[in-house]
């Protein structure tokens, strides 16, 4: 056997259309991440770590920061994780962690993202997150883990702007669950449903 | 039933213009849109559309909205259906169909009727001395009964078939909570909102406005539904106000946390538009809430006061001024306090004949100048004695009364087609109680009002208060709206709206009075009813007194007062102030019993939401998941994952599916997907101290580049979870867990590092996930796995068992283990997880027969290898199954110390042992109590059980493993295993290990 | 419902948590120098309080940390909380 595998992705279904208005809600399958889940008892160590490599500075718990070589969420005092703009960054971060204060661990399949957007996305996730959507308490930059009714997710408001949009991390074996969730309780306002591209690269 | 010839011409918050036809008991009828199912049959008159739950009176609508304790209605049929609604509470739609609950064989001929002409057989507490009562065999009466008793108490039918609508579930979150949209709650709601705080304003009525409703309240010189209407406008401005009508707040939580169950379709009927929820429950999390949660009028018990006609006097009101329905020509209004005189100067200007009998000899000049002048006939210290009438009243008796409610001069007819009772106002403080509220008497309103609770950021505001007067209830709710929002951060200044109600001159306070009469126990005049919903009379109330059940749980239990679906809401103040008048107590020294969420029950459909169906449960679906699914897989559930079973070709069984694939591992190659089990990356310089602390075993001799199998154990010793660890650096292992307890290893983990031994160096995070995991196990798996394209060097020499490999497949990254679990040669191969079901497929496609968990049972069983969980149960040590060479005796773990306790220790342990049928074509059954005598007489004695038991191809029949006590030293024995039904069979004691002992074929 | 106070994360909704009862329920360091009775006390005796109780409780839809909290086992209500491993919460977290 020669063939050469490859990856695909378990959210590549055929687009869709529903409800009363198809703008209210659109969800959108991310593409396959790259993803480094990153441990460390000394937050300046972490930030001495990532410095040059990711040009990324730690946030508070529950936030994350992007920049142009990725995206660092603080899940916990001693947790990150950071979303690679490219594999590149993450084999070197991988390769850097041998003996020292961080450990790198590659989970990059283990998760996906599901982008929900439209003017009524707070109100979908409103149904299962117990979290506080509001702006006022869930300002752009935040990035909760949390339990999403029996699923436990990462919603992150990455990025400024009304109405807000969200990025939901969760784990590739929920995935199309918690994607038919999203889509069931997005039916009482209309959604549109933007699915991976069926070779998942 | 002739025309709606009690709809007034004029008047009312309904649309005329929008008649809708309806149908009830079968007959049809036709209503406006802003009825209620009450409001429209009442437009027919007073009619009975219930029957009572122990007597089976006739009854009619007593209440305008959450109390009413008759008018339970079955709505809608088939799987739609839904029992004992209050027709109060239904928004009339086009072509609802609603029939009542509780009439056999119908309301207008209920055979059960016989059960009052029998009354005296049927007094309070009877169902307790008859079937509770020592010297009568209980069991024997009650299965005589129960059948009978339970049909003839039938609340409305269970639907027919799963339900076919949706239900939503919302958490939601907010600075102030306002429950009630009554002018204390509006006025609460407009002082938080302009404020900026962010409110979430509740109220169960279609529009808001509680009493304003009735359309006879006037604030600055205008309708007080003008101050309501410009309220909503503003609210509606306010970026961060939801009102949400329709929507009543059943239950208070800690932490300020709140339900509430909103009607979004149900309006609509059964034509609602598809995308709709029927209902939606509001899960929210308020930091403060303001209760203006009103009161709910309460009568006083008079002989026949269940005839349908008898009814709140404030109901009456909100039927005439709301709904413009006044189902009577001439009304009989009764009270003892001031609130009944604007309900009688509304009926006398819809041209209604009115008498009020107010018990008060001398109620406010002012109130009866103004009655009298309206043509109103006023009867002072006189109250209603008597109904007459059966189906509809045909008149009433008013008299004197004394303090206790006794009559003091002789009765007087009145004319009457309606009654309208007032016996004063009970706060409906359920949701503050639900916060552990302690109902507090107020002796000037004669009502149980809430404690302080503001510590607990709830405030109340209005007639929940005991307020009467609409300006002192716009009063409180500003001040408990303004200062929830400061208390929620909101601080803003505001100027204090001024208002000017038309509350008229100050009121004279209320007379107690209770039930006038019918409480002696000669007294024949009729039943004077305390809890309508439940049949408790007065006279019901003074027998549990006489029978010494005085405290009030007493009291409720013997009588069932407040025990029924509307919790006693008009019933429950009155029963307490009888039991204390008739111990001589005040009502608050009898007590007040603890009110329980929900405020008003909720359909189970409401608390499932979406869980149900597909999304009942999380599904976790491995990468393979597709190709499983379209390959004939029978799935099963291990925890969340959903695992092939078997696969199924055509034309073959479940059990040759199995056969086949167990036969295919032993022959020649299988392949299984073990994406699911828990693998856990450590890193770190003291991941080994870690290992040697959690594991049973020593991890220091482990070599990078090899596996070993671990077991491990909770303090007690017993085992709770195993697996094999590898190591792949020097400082970094990776762990693998059962499917089962994947999180539950790494919250283990995290546990002992975090709160024990934060001094060790060790990450330890699921990797779980980032792989899938593809078994290759068979003579010829070396064989087929040689073929794939990449850079592993599969010889044994090179890749021995019990060793690991990195490496590329087909161009993928690729980790392996070899690693056995069926007993065969096995790689267990993993990739990336996106890259899991191109393997598969090129795995399939190099000619590997796919294998699932059933066949991986039985190969595993016959090796003797245990699965956690189904050998083990948190009663069992690694000694108990055989594994004390897995145990160090060098150094200390987890659990080490247990082994030696006395029980632990002792040599007669249940033991792992394997079970041999004598007849070979058995398959013992699983969780089978072994014995060694099948007749020993009661009680036999047990000796352990069969753990898993298969058919085995390879054995050509049926073996099993199983714990038996002190079974290591019975090998050979034969032992019986009871069957479920009926029997035994006998089997022999042997070794667990059944297949290559020498275990020479995982290394071949 | 309840709220309960991570260090790190603040209020957040009970059913992100999970309690592992009583706190400050250290391991013997020489488990082998422990009478029987000792022993047994360590894995199985746990005091049932009512009223103030120190439970340690682990966020494990969140942050996944252990932390300690005292409660009121009767009215909820909070006292203070507490860290394991000198793990202190950030003054911006």
């Amino acid at each position: 056997m020669a063939e050469p595998l490859a990856p695909i992705h378990p959210l590549a279904l055929s687009a869709q259309e529903r409800g009363p208005d198809p703008a209210a809600v659109v969800l959108t399958a991310g593409p396959p991440l790259v993803l480094l889940d990153l441990r460390c008892r000394d937050r300046a160590a972490l930030d001495g770590f990532l410095k040059k490599p990711a040009g990324l500075a730690s946030p508070p718990v529950a936030r994350a920061v992007s920049g142009a070589r990725g995206t660092l969420f603080r899940f916990g005092p001693d947790w990150w994780q950071l979303r690679c703009a490219d594999r590149k960054l993450a084999d070197r971060l991988l390769q850097a962690d041998a003996g020292g204060p961080v450990g790198a661990t590659d989970v990059s399949d283990a998760w996906l993202a599901i982008g929900v957007s439209g003017p009524r996305a707070r109100d979908v996730l409103a149904k299962a997150a117990t979290v506080d959507l509001h702006p006022d308490t869930f300002p752009a930059g935040s990035a909760a883990r949390t339990l999403f009714g029996r699923v436990t997710v990462v919603i992150a408001r990455l990025e400024d702007g009304e109405p807000a949009a969200f990025d939901v991390t969760v784990s590739r074996s929920n995935a199309r669950f918690l994607w038919h969730w999203l889509a069931d309780a997005a039916r009482e306002y209309g959604f549109t449903l933007k699915p991976a591209a069926s070779d998942g690269a | 039933m002739s025309g709606p010839q009690f709809r007034l011409s004029a008047g009312g918050r309904i649309d005329r213009a929008a008649a809708l036809g309806f149908s009830f008991n079968g007959e049809s009828f036709t209503g406006y849109a802003g009825d209620t199912l009450a409001s429209a049959l009442l437009a027919y008159g007073a009619f009975p559309l219930a029957r009572s739950f122990k007597y089976h009176r006739p009854r009619g609508i007593y209440a305008a909205g959450a109390e009413e304790p008759n008018a339970l209605v079955q709505l809608e049929s088939g799987a739609r259906s839904q029992p004992n609604l209050r027709a109060t509470q239904i928004e009339l739609y086009s072509g609802l169909n609603a029939s009542s609950v509780n009439a056999w064989p119908s309301v207008d001929f209920d055979l059960m009727r016989v059960n009052d002409w029998l009354s005296p057989l049927f007094p309070s507490g009877f169902y307790y001395k008859t079937f509770m009562g020592a010297g009568i065999g209980t069991g024997r009466w009650w299965k005589l009964f129960e059948p009978f008793i339970r049909r003839a108490a039938g609340f409305g039918r269970a639907p027919a078939g799963p339900d076919p609508d949706r239900y939503e579930r919302m958490n939601a979150h907010c600075d102030v909570l306002v429950v009630g949209g009554g002018p204390a709650g509006l006025s609460a709601a407009l002082a938080a909102a302009n404020r900026g705080s962010r409110v979430i304003l509740a109220d169960e009525q279609a529009e808001p406005g509680g009493d304003l409703l009735a359309g006879d309240r006037g604030i600055d010189g205008a309708p007080a539904m003008d101050w309501t209407a410009t309220a909503m406008e503003t609210l509606g401005a306010a970026p961060d106000v939801t009102v949400l009508t329709r929507t009543t707040v059943a239950g208070l939580y800690d932490d300020n946390f709140a339900t509430a169950l909103e009607s979004v379709g149900e309006r609509f009927g059964p034509d609602a538009p598809a995308h709709l929820p029927r209902l939606r429950l509001w899960r929210i999390r308020a930091r403060q809430i303001v209760l203006a949660t009103g009161a709910h009028e309460r009568p006083y018990a008079f002989a026949n006061n269940d005839t349908p006609g008898v009814m709140l006097g404030n109901a009456v009101r909100h039927y005439a001024g709301r709904y413009a329905v006044v189902p009577g020509r001439q009304v009989l209004l009764g009270t003892n306090n001031d609130s009944a005189y604007r309900t009688a100067l509304l009926l006398a200007q819809a041209g209604i004949a009115v008498t009020l009998a107010d018990a008060r000899e001398s109620p406010p000049a002012a109130l009866a100048e103004a009655v009298r002048s309206a043509g109103i006939v006023l009867e002072t210290g006189c109250a209603i004695t008597a109904v007459a009438g059966d189906r509809r009243i045909r008149g009433a008796k008013i008299a004197p009364v004394r303090a206790d409610g006794e009559i003091a001069g002789s009765p007087r007819p009145v004319d009457a087609d309606l009654v309208g009772v007032s016996g004063g106002w009970n706060p409906a403080l359920h949701l503050a109680s639900h916060r552990g509220a302690r109902p507090v008497w107020n002796e000037a309103p004669a009502c149980f009002v809430p404690d302080d609770l503001s510590a607990l950021g709830v405030r109340v505001a209005g007639a929940v208060t005991g307020a009467g007067a609409l300006a002192e209830c716009l009063e409180q709710g500003y001040a408990a709206g303004r200062d929830a929002a400061r208390a929620a951060g909101r601080t803003k200044r505001i100027r204090k709206p001024v208002l000017k109600t038309d509350d008229g001159a100050a009121g004279a306070p209320i007379r107690p009075l209770w039930a006038v009469a019918g409480r002696r126990p000669g007294d024949r005049r009729g039943k004077a009813f305390v809890d309508l919903q439940n049949d408790v009379t007065a006279k019901d109330v003074a027998l549990a007194a006489r029978e010494n059940y005085r405290s009030v749980e007493h009291l409720k239990r013997y009588t069932t007062l407040g025990m029924g679906t509307d919790q006693g809401k008009t019933a429950n103040v009155t029963g307490l102030a009888l039991m204390g008048m008739e111990t001589g107590r005040s009502p608050d020294a009898v007590g007040t019993t603890t009110f329980r969420p929900p405020y008003t029950p909720i359909p189970f459909g409401a608390l499932a939401g979406r869980d149900r169906g597909a999304l009942f449960d999380p599904v976790r679906e491995t990468p393979m998941f597709d190709w499983h699914a379209a390959n004939g897989a029978v799935f099963e559930d291990v925890g969340q994952w959903k695992r092939p079973y078997a696969y199924r070709r055509a034309g073959e069984s479940l059990e040759q599916a199995i056969d086949r694939e167990v036969s295919a591992v032993r022959n020649a190659v299988g392949i299984m997907d073990a994406s699911t089990l828990g693998k856990i990356d450590l890193k770190g310089p003291d991941v080994v101290t870690l290992l040697n602390r959690v594991y049973t075993n020593d991890w220091e001799t482990l070599k990078v580049g090899r596996a070993r199998y671990g077991l491990m154990c909770h303090e007690d010793g017993m085992i709770f979870d195993d697996g094999v660890t590898a190591r792949l650096a020097d400082d970094h292992y990776v762990m693998t867990t059962t499917t089962g307890n994947a999180a539950t290893v790494l919250n283990w983990l995290e546990l002992w590092l975090q709160t024990e031994w934060p001094d060790l160096r060790v990450f330890a995070t699921s990797v779980t996930e980032a792989w899938a995991t593809a078994t290759v196990a068979g003579p010829e798996a070396r064989k087929l796995v040689s073929d794939l394209d990449g850079d592993i060097d599969w010889s044994d020499e090179a890749f021995p068992h019990m060793a690991i490999r990195n490496g590329a497949i087909l161009g993928a990254p690729a980790r392996i283990f070899r690693v056995s679990f069926s007993g065969e040669a096995s790689y267990e191969i993993n990739v990336p997880a996106h890259y899991g079901l191109a393997l598969w497929q090129a795995l399939i496609g190099g000619g590997a027969t796919p294998y699932g968990t059933e066949a991986m049972h039985v190969l595993r069983a016959e090796k003797g290898f245990i699965i956690v969980g189904q050998e083990t149960d948190g009663t069992v040590t690694p000694q108990d199954v055989g594994m004390g060479w897995a145990v160090s005796k060098r150094k200390d773990f987890i659990g080490k110390r247990s082994y030696s306790r006395p029980d632990t220790a002792r040599p007669d342990r249940k033991h792992l042992v394997g079970l041999l049928p004598l007849d070979s074509g058995t398959v013992l059954p699983e969780g089978g109590q072994i014995v060694n005598d099948p007749s020993q007489e009661p009680p036999v004695t047990m000796l352990g059980h069969v753990t898993s038991s298969y058919r085995s191809p390879s054995l050509n029949g049926g073996f099993a493993l199983a714990l038996l006590k002190n079974g290591r030293n019975r090998t050979g024995d034969t032992v019986h295993v009871l069957k479920l039904d009926e029997g035994a069979d006998a089997a022999r004691v042997v070794d667990p290990v059944f297949y290559d002992r020498d275990g020479g074929r995982l290394r071949g | 419902m309840l709220l309960i106070r991570c260090p790190y994360c603040g209020l957040r909704d009970e059913s992100e948590f999970s309690c592992g009862g009583e706190a400050d329920i250290a391991r013997p360091l020489e488990p082998e120098k422990l009478s029987d009775a000792e022993w047994a006390d360590y894995v199985f005796m746990r005091t049932n309080t009512k009223g103030r109780f120190k439970e340690q409780w682990v966020h494990t839809h969140g942050c996944g940390r252990w932390f300690t909290l005292v409660r009121h086992t009767v009215s909820h209500e909070h006292g203070e909380t507490g860290v394991f491993g000198g793990v202190a919460p950030e003054a911006d977290g």
